[in-house]
């Protein structure tokens, strides 16, 4: 088992190494979907069935569909496709391997031997039934929450497609 | 290595490339793009935190971050959809107004 997390964790990182080297978005959103679907099966590995079918319908499904409605109306000759690179990528690789390199140092700190001795097989804890049970008796108010920001979100995309031309200030 | 660990350091390596094509990138739609990867690599982070102290915590706020990546999602492409409207470009370069 450990064997095909190593191997799908493995290509979920493969297809985000891509998304870097590849220029032209649509390319992009592909190795993207792709590390989605690996990152899927990685929790589906791990007994986290509710979060591999949210990865799947909410992720690929629905973002990822909306971004590739995007991609298609760019234009392939826009100068950040020419040059996809920012003159800041030194300084971002600098800071980002000290910030790499203090992660894996409080990880290590954090993910000792002792606290890996100490736990228990994950069964079924993640599982569909046992997550929902825990999700709506605990964390309801979240749940009722969430559904308040898709309205608001909903009511802002209809506001956003009424800007009127007379209060443009982009 | 154990499962958790390669949960981990998966998770954080994904985080990384994902702030590494953020700060890299000059169009809007693939910094879009990579911020989503972020949030992909924290998601394995929480669980894989989830699995190492057994409770359900991690996991379902991994899942509440679904809903709100969703929501997000929704309004940062309209915005984006208003900008090559408007510009006609989605260059960043094109948009430091605010920049001061």
């Amino acid at each position: 088992m450990l064997k095909l997390h190593l191997l799908f964790c493995c290509l979920a990182v493969a297809s985000a190494v891509v998304m870097l080297l590849v220029r032209h978005p649509m390319k992009m959103a592909l190795a993207l979907v792709a590390t989605m679907l690996n990152l899927a099966i990685v929790y589906g590995l791990s007994g986290a069935h509710v979060l591999a079918i949210g990865q799947v319908l909410i992720y690929v499904g629905a973002v990822m569909i909306f971004m590739i409605y995007v991609v298609m109306l760019l234009d392939i000759k826009d100068s950040s496709l020419v040059r996809p690179l920012s003159r800041y990528l030194f300084a971002a690789v600098v800071v980002l391997l000290l910030i790499a390199g203090i992660s894996y140092h409080q990880l290590a700190n954090t993910v000792t031997t002792q606290t890996l001795q100490a736990i228990t097989p994950v069964g079924d804890m993640l599982s569909f039934r046992q997550f929902s049970e825990h999700f709506l008796e605990e964390y309801w108010l979240h749940f009722e929450l969430s559904s308040v920001l898709l309205l608001v979100t909903t009511v802002a995309a209809i506001t956003v497609l009424n800007f009127k031309k007379g209060t443009e200030s982009l | 290595m154990n499962q958790v660990e390669l949960l981990f350091y998966g998770g954080l390596l994904i985080v990384i490339i994902g702030l590494l094509g953020v700060i890299s990138r000059k169009n809007l739609l693939s910094i879009l793009m990579f911020q989503e990867l972020s949030l992909n690599g924290v998601n394995l982070v929480l669980v894989a935190g989830s699995i190492l102290h057994h409770n359900y915590h991690g996991a379902i706020l991994s899942f509440i971050t679904f809903i709100v990546t969703a929501a997000e999602m929704a309004i940062a492409i309209l915005i984006l959809l208003l900008l090559i409207k408007k510009r006609k470009t989605l260059d960043v370069t094109f948009y430091s107004e605010l920049k001061g």
